[in-house]
This record gives structure tokens, C-alpha cells and sequence, in this order.
């Protein structure tokens, strides 16, 4: 037999659907986990405060910590790496004393932004006294090293190929890098379930599709039941995916 | 170096004794920012005395009111990095930080400067020369870090917890740290849903139960850690959450009371065990899995079998594989496989056909004496089966390395290769012939002649294996490396071993054809036999020696007849016959054989001298003798008698039938 055929697919209506939907309880303080949980991971501090006080659930981490981490982040985002350097040893010592690879990317990008604003005599000699020494102690982190100090052989370096580093997008890398850190330290996940919970929704729905039709969620944003189309002739009705 | 760099590294230094209070704090928090995870920077700030003005900050009084939490808290922060690096901590130690830092944790009622002080304590006790006898006996740091284990700041209770897992390297520090109840809290800590809280939790308590019965009572006094551990060593969220259980579980079942009302020591094992195989096999390995695992099945043939049907040995062997291994991740591993390959032949046959042996021989040369160790455990291991050293074994250069480190300084690790050797050196062996190109009788005979026991036993029990079935040729170099005066400062060793290893040499070089015992007696310019004599009279209730002692005559006796005569003539018969009652069946099966070969004629010829012996004999009672071993108990016995009184019989009739040869020369292998 071939694949489930529009004509063979069990059809449910939209209010079976809604139906069966009211006979699954999700106990709300899980949703409020799940959004607390979010909110948490993606620093949202002043949201998950009054959604604190509203639902009255707790954040399980401190908040204040998580505006240390949001100004951490931002503060690599916007190429102060010095000062991220700084809030981070003193928001757990222990982080970067253990671990030498994201030490060492820190430096790295503390390099970038120095050639990026032009400071190339104080960049070769920061490379000369803070990175060149990685490379001894460090072997792993030789190649990227060299990669890295070659920066400053370019005279513009947005056109020779080590451009990538010089992008937006190696700030944005190295401050990932650094929350995931952080977070991992706080025994918080990197990633908030919510997201990990839309893509189970999307996989399971498709699924689903290949068996029957019914009510869809088309909209994650507007979450929204879709009527599922007329039943068609025989034959009729392709798969809508 | 750069000048200016310096010059700021000297201007934050100098700032550390500025007057005011607010240039202090900033020149500490400088320095902090600089040395935190870099090594460099750290001798930096060293060398211009930076720790020892750090450490002078912390000796103010944390209650006084004129004292600044802030610079307190920089302090002990810039304190725990210098010391996380072994320079650092030295001088810290020199500087005496230790008291005062355990004065600030103790004394200090700002949250913020105990999380500090705490979050360094932590640091120094990752070092192994951490001063963990100071910190315990300090009044007040126990209790205070007892009550850290509940704090919800942050992480100080898995550094607490940390503090006090590096507190546990006795069973006096173990107490203490029981003592002062932190099993309770730590207990507690397992059912946190923080990851980083059951972690330390379960480090601690497992360095707070190994090897340790008391203190672990203790933890398993609390009716929930079982089946705590058991769910985490299945549903621990990380690697290392399940493998740190898992060696907690290990260490408690070692010391589960008998009548523990809900697991046995079996249940538990066999529940670690499957665990820590799958996490042989996980990417990432942590370099102490393979450690525990071996820790886990020692001693416990049961056990070894499961880890192999579960294919830890081929897990194992694909860890040896890989291009860049942490070398605590190798030892492990290679200690790990030399007891599941001690005993079992079917585990040493799935090691080399997972084809590592070129790893395992190029470890036996590592760097790191560890490796080497365990590398050598390894080859002794497989250096157990017959089947391989006639096989694989001589497919890799083996003798060289292991001859290498048979002189090493260390002896038990000396003694570890040349027992390796000695399991090599037997006649079959495929390695025997490298031994012998690389000299290895030259060693053995060096090491025969060692102060060490332990040395002197494995050398002649090597040199012992190369003369058995070996060639003229290789008994001739045996007696040039050891002289007669050697052998026979052996044969009356302090050490009973020794000795008896001694004889088992002796046996196998006198053993084969009238040129091999010629050339033994002319090595011993003819005292052989006096010798080998007086050490069977000195070797009351050792029948390893007494049967040695004996093959040596029922082979000197199976050649001609002067070399039966020599026999006779130096009180063997005597000697032989009381031999008859003796309570090892071995010895009276080998006194018979004796006299089987002495009253034998090859090819019926000598037979004159052989008709003296037998009549020599007879007036002994030799007849008499030999009637009361036909009812002996030993079947060996009885029919070595019945042959014995043919020989008397066919000469009492003139008639000279063929007897039986000595079983010459006994096998050298190690039972064990």
C-alpha cells in the first residue's frame, strides 16, 4: 500500500478537537514554569519580575543575577570586552580561572576590537602579552591563535580572509559563548524549554498530518485553531504540507 | 616584556598600599582582573610581591567597624586566583593567606565577603597540596562550612561542599567532616534541582565514604541516599552527574551492612557496573571512569565477567586508540584492562584481537611513570597465556621496554617487568628469543643478585624460565652470568621463595643430555649435588623446594653411571628413601622416581655399576620401603613403586627391562 491517501485520513472536526483538547489538563503552574523559565533564560528581568508578583511563580534563580549576566552580554555585544571581563570575575571567579577556552575567545575578541578602533600599537602589544603566552600553555588553542594575531598583517582587514572575525556576528559568538558559560555556572540551561516545546508542536503536527486532518495550529505567534479544509471528492484534497 | 605593562603591574602593586581606602580597592580589584585565569600574569604579580600585600588585606578583622567588606571581598577573590596555580599557592601558603582567609570565612557576618572567602578556599583545595589538616583543625571552619551547605546565595554551597570533599584524604578527616554533621545537609543537597548543588553534593559524599565503613554508616543511615544515588546514576542530567554517583554507590556498597533491609552489596554493584561501562563508550570520556570501573570489579571474578559481556574490554582498547588522551584517562584504562585479562583467557583473546598491543607496548615506554606501571600490569596480564606469548606476543618488541624497566629506580615497578619477563622467557614463548638478543639473561642474572627480595625472586625465577628446555648454549650463558657462588648463596637465601625458585633453576639446567649435566657439574666444579643436598635438609615443610630438590637427582640419576654414582656417593640414598614418608605426594612420586632412574640401564649396558647400586640400596631397605608405597593413597605413588620393585626384582634376576625416564625439567610458569 502506498502512503495514507487523503480520501483513507480519519477527519476530525473542530469540535471533537476542542473537545479532546479540554480533556488534556495542563496544570497552569507548569505553563508558568515554562514562561518563567523563558523569561529567565533570555534575561528578560523586569518581565519576570511582575510575572512573579502576577502568577506567583518563582524564578528559581536570582534576578539580580540575571541582570548581571544581560550586562554581560551586552557589554561583549558592544565590543567592551574589558568590562565584560571584569562584572564576570566578579559574578563567579571561578569561570574564567577554569576555563581557558573561553578565556582565551574573550582575548581574542578584546584583540578585534582594538584593531577595530584603530589601536593597532596597543593590539600587537596586548597579542604579544596576553595572547602570544596562550599558545605556550595551551597548544589546543595554537591555530586559532595564529588566525587571530594574523589580523594584524591586513591592512583593511574587512577585505582579507579573516573578515568573518571582524563581523558583527564573531561579537555575537563570543557573547553566546560567555552566557552559555555563566548560565552553566548558575546550573541553568543554555536554551529555554519553550522553544524545544513550539518545535515538538511543529514535528507532531506533521506527523499527524500523514494520518488524518484536523483543527491546525498554521500561526505559532497567534496560536490560533485553523478549521481544517471541506472534506473534498473522492480522490481529492492533496496533503497540505 | 613591555615596560609599560610593567610599569602598570608595579603602579597596582603600589596602589595596594595607598592611604586611602578607595585607590586600595581599586588596585586589588586590578589585580584580581588580571591574574584570574592567567598564568602568566599570576608570576607576574608574584614576583613583585603582590600576595603577600594581598594577603596582608585580609588580616584586618572582618567585625571591626573600620574594615571594608569590598576590599575583603577583592582580597580573597585575588587570594583563590593566585592559588589555583601550584606557584601561586606556595606562596600563598608561605604568606601565611590560609589563617586568614579561614579567619575571614569564619568571622566575617557580610554574605558577600563569605562567598568570597568561601569561593577561595575552594580554589586552594583544588590543589593536592592544599592545606586540608590546617582548614579542619581551625575552631570554627568545620561548623561554618557545615552551615554553608544550606545557603542559597549563589554557589557556595557547592563550594562548601568542594572544601570539604578535598577535606576527606584520611579516615581522621572523614570523621571529622562526618562528625560535625555534614551528611545531613549534604544528603539534602541530592534532591536539589540545581545540577552544579547534586554534584558537589555527591562528590563530597563520596569522598566522604571511600574505603571508610564508619563514616559511611553514616551516609547510609539516611534511608533516602540509595534510592537517590540509584535514580541518579540512571536520569543524572549530565555524564558527570552519573558517573560521580555511580562511584558514590560503589564506595557505600563496599560497606552496606549485612542486614541492610532493602539492597545488597551485589544489587548495588551489578546496578553501577552497566553504568559506568556505557560511560567508557561516551564522547568525552571522563578520565576517571576507566579508574573506578577497575576499582569496582577487583577481586570479583563475577563482576569482571559482567564488565566483559557488557564489552568494556573493547571499549577500553578503542579509549587506548585515540590520538590525544588526558594520561590519567590511559592509566586508567590500562589498569582497568590488566584485571579483567588477570585470570580469564577469553577476556586476554578479546584485548588482542582488539588489536591495541602496539598501544599497550608503546605505553610500557611513556613518560609518566604511572602509564608505564600500568602498561606493564597490562602485558603481565596477557603474559599469562600460553597461547599468546607462542602468538601475538611476538609480533611487538616487547623485551626491550620491559627489560628497560627492570631497572627502574622504583621496585615494585621493577619488579612488576621483570615477573612480565620472567612469563616470557619460557621455551615456547615468541618473545623468548628477543629476551635473549637483548641480553635479558645478563638482567635476570644482575637482578638475582639484587638487595631487593622482591627483585631476587623475579630474577631467578626469570632466569629460571630461560633455562627451561632451553639449549646448552643458553645454560652455558646462564653459568657465566651467575656464578656458582651466586647459585649457591641462593639456595641458602633468607627468603623462601628464593629458594625455591633457586632449586626450580637448578632442575631445569640439569635436566636433558649427559653434556647439560656435565656442564653443570663442571659450573659447580662438582659440589652441585652436596648443595642441592644440604638446602633440601634446611627446607623443612617446603615441598615446592623438596620436589625441585628431588627432580634434580631423578635427572642427574637418568644419565650414565658415573653420574648415578655421583649420586650415590654424596648420601642421596639415604636421603631418598626418607623422602618416601614424606606428606607430599609430589615429593614421595619424585624420592621413587629416583630410585627408578638409578636402578635403570640404557640399553641394557653398565650394568655392573647399576647391580652395585641396586645392592647398595637394598641394604638401605629400599625393598621394604617401596612394598609399603604399593598401597599408597596417591595413584602416581603406587605405581612408581610397582615399577621401582620391578627394576630391584629384574636385578635380583639378572635381567635388565627398560624403566621409565624422569619427567625432567618442570614448567616455570606462574600459577597466579
Amino acid at each position: 500500500m502506498g502512503r495514507g491517501e487523503s480520501n483513507t485520513k480519519k477527519r476530525i472536526g473542530m469540535e471533537e478537537w476542542q473537545r479532546r483538547l479540554r480533556e488534556v489538563t495542563v496544570r497552569k503552574e507548569d505553563m508558568n514554569r515554562v514562561v518563567m523559565n523563558f523569561l529567565v533564560t533570555e534575561g528578560y528581568v523586569d518581565a519576570a519580575r511582575v510575572f512573579e508578583r502576577e502568577s506567583g511563580t518563582a524564578p528559581g534563580v536570582d534576578l539580580d543575577q540575571i541582570t548581571d549576566r544581560m550586562d554581560i552580554r551586552k557589554a561583549v555585544q558592544s565590543g567592551d570586552v574589558e568590562q565584560a571581563i571584569e562584572r564576570v570575575n566578579d559574578l563567579d571567579p571561578e569561570i574564567l580561572e577554569t576555563q581557558q577556552g573561553l578565556f582565551f575567545h574573550l582575548q581574542q575578541q578584546r584583540l578585534i576590537e582594538l584593531i577595530r578602533q584603530g589601536q593597532l600599537a596597543e593590539a600587537l602589544h596586548f597579542a604579544q602579552e596576553y595572547l602570544a603566552p596562550r599558545g605556550e600553555e595551551h597548544p589546543e588553542l595554537l591555530e586559532e591563535l595564529e588566525r587571530t594575531v594574523a589580523l594584524l598583517v591586513f591592512e583593511d582587514v574587512k577585505v582579507s580572509p579573516l573578515a568573518d572575525l571582524m563581523d558583527v556576528a564573531q561579537r555575537q559568538k563570543t557573547a553566546s559563548e560567555l552566557n552559555a558559560a555563566i548560565l552553566a555556572s548558575q546550573s541553568q540551561e543554555a536554551e529555554p524549554k519553550l522553544p524545544n516545546l513550539l518545535k515538538l508542536l511543529v514535528w507532531a503536527q506533521k506527523q499527524l498530518d500523514e494520518k488524518a486532518v484536523y483543527p491546525r495550529i498554521d500561526n505559532l505567534v497567534a496560536g490560533q485553531l485553523v478549521d481544517p479544509p471541506a472534506a473534498g471528492g473522492a480522490g481529492g484534497g492533496g496533503a497540505d504540507d | 616584556m613591555a615596560p609599560d605593562m610593567l610599569s602598570r603591574a608595579e603602579e597596582l602593586v603600589a596602589g595596594l598600599q595607598a592611604p586611602d581606602s578607595a585607590t586600595r580597592l581599586q588596585a586589588l580589584r586590578g589585580i584580581k582582573n588580571c591574574v584570574i585565569g592567567n598564568k602568566r600574569q599570576k608570576l607576574q604579580y608574584i614576583q613583585l610581591g603582590a600576595v603577600q600585600l594581598v594577603v596582608a588585606v585580609l588580616g584586618a578583622d572582618p567585625a571591626a567597624p573600620d574594615c571594608d567588606p569590598a576590599a575583603l571581598v577583592q582580597a580573597a577573590a585575588a587570594l583563590g586566583s593566585f592559588a589555583a596555580s601550584e606557584e601561586g599557592l606556595g606562596v600563598v601558603l608561605a604568606a601565611g593567606g590560609i589563617p586568614r582567609l579561614l579567619r575571614v570565612l569564619t568571622a566575617s557576618a557580610d554574605e558577600k565577603v563569605v562567598e568570597a572567602a568561601v569561593r577561595a578556599l575552594k580554589a586552594v583545595c583544588r590543589s593536592q597540596s592544599a592545606p586540608t589538616g590546617e582548614i579542619l583543625a581551625t575552631p570554627g571552619v568545620l561548623p561554618r562550612l557545615v552551615q554553608l551547605l544550606q545557603s542559597l546565595t549563589s554557589n557556595v554551597a557547592e563550594s562548601a561542599a568542594a572544601v570539604l570533599a578535598a577535606c576527606c584524604s584520611s579516615d581522621a578527616e572523614q570523621a571529622a567532616v562526618a562528625g560535625a554533621g555534614a551528611v545531613e545537609p549534604l544528603v539534602a543537597l541530592l534532591s536539589s534541582p540545581a545540577r552544579s548543588k547534586q554534584e558537589a553534593a555527591l562528590e563530597a559524599l563520596s569522598a566522604l565514604s571511600r574505603g571508610n565503613a564508619a563514616t559511611s554508616g553514616a551516609v547510609l543511615q539516611h534511608g533516602s541516599v540509595v534510592g537517590c544515588l540509584l535514580r541518579a546514576i540512571k536520569q543524572g542530567s549530565s555524564p558527570h552527574t552519573r558517573f560521580v554517583a555511580a562511584v558514590c554507590l560503589s564506595n557505600l556498597s563496599r560497606n552496606l551492612p549485612a542486614g541492610h533491609s532493602q539492597h545488597s552489596q551485589g544489587d548495588l554493584q551489578q546496578a553501577v557496573l552497566p553504568v559506568l561501562v556505557r560511560l567508557l563508550g561516551e564522547a568525552g570520556v571522563g578520565e576517571d571512569v576507566p579508574g573506578a570501573l577497575c576499582q569496582l570489579v577487583q577481586g570479583n571474578p563475577e563482576l569482571q565477567q559482567a564488565a566483559a559481556d557488557a564489552d568494556a574490554i573493547a571499549k577500553l582498547a578503542t579509549i587506548l586508540r585515540e590520538p590525544e588522551r588526558p594520561p590519567r584517562l590511559v592509566e586508567g584504562s590500562l589498569r582497568c584492562l590488566a584485571t579483567l585479562c588477570a585470570e580469564k583467557e577469553e577476556h586476554r583473546r578479546q584485548l588482542v584481537e582488539c588489536k591495541v598491543l602496539p598501544q599497550i607496548t608503546a605505553a610500557l615506554s611513556d613518560t609518566r611513570p604511572g602509564t608505564r606501571a600500568a602498561a606493564c600490569m597490562c602485558m603481565r596480564s596477557l603474559s599469562r597465556s600460553t597461547k599468546l606469548l607462542r602468538g601475538h606476543l611476538g609480533e611487538v618488541e616487547l623485551a626491550a621496554p620491559l627489560l628497560a624497566l627492570s631497572a627502574d629506580p622504583d621496585v615494585q615497578m621493577a619488579a612488576q617487568a621483570v615477573g612480565t619477563l620472567a612469563n616470557m622467557a619460557v621455551d615456547f614463548s615468541a618473545v623468548k628469543e628477543q629476551l635473549l638478543r637483548h641480553e635479558g639473561v645478563a638482567r635476570f642474572a644482575a637482578l638475582a643478585d639484587s638487595m631487593h627480595p622482591a627483585l631476587r625472586l623475579h630474577g631467578v625465577w626469570g632466569l629460571s624460565s630461560v633455562a627451561y628446555m632451553s639449549t646448552l648454549e643458553v645454560k652455558v650463558a646462564i653459568a657465566q652470568q651467575l656464578p656458582w657462588s651466586s647459585m649457591a648463596a641462593l639456595l641458602e637465601d633468607s627468603e623462601p621463595e628464593v629458594r625455591e625458585k633457586a632449586m626450580l633453576l637448578l632442575r631445569n639446567i640439569v635436566y636433558n643430555s649427559y653434556a647439560d649435566i656435565q656442564a653443570a657439574l663442571h659450573w659447580s666444579s662438582n659440589r652441585l649435588l652436596e648443595a642441592v643436598r644440604d638446602a633440601l635438609q634446611r627446607s623443612e615443610g617446603q615441598s615446592g623446594l623438596k620436589m625441585h630438590a628431588m627432580y634434580v637427582v631423578v635427572n642427574m640419576a637418568s644419565s650414565t653411571a658415573a653420574h648415578k654414582q655421583a649420586v650415590m656417593a654424596t648420601g642421596w640414598p639415604a636421603l631418598l628413601l626418607a623422602q618416601f614418608s614424606d606428606p607430599d605426594e609430589r615429593v614421595r612420586e619424585a624420592a621413587v622416581w629416583a630410585i627408578i632412574n638409578l636402578t635403570w640401564s640404557r640399553d641394557g649396558c653398565e650394568t655392573e655399576e647399576i647391580a652395585a647400586f641396586v645392592e647398595q640400596l637394598r641394604q638401605l631397605g629400599v625393598e621394604e620401603k617401596l612394598r609399603s608405597l604399593e598401597h599408597d593413597e596417591c595413584v602416581g605413588v603406587k605405581e612408581r613403586a610397582v615399577t621401582a620393585l620391578e627394576h630391584l626384582q629384574a636385578f635380583g634376576g639378572l635381567s635388565g627391562s627398560g624403566g621409565g625416564e624422569g619427567t625432567g625439567s618442570a614448567g616455570p610458569m606462574e600459577s597466579v
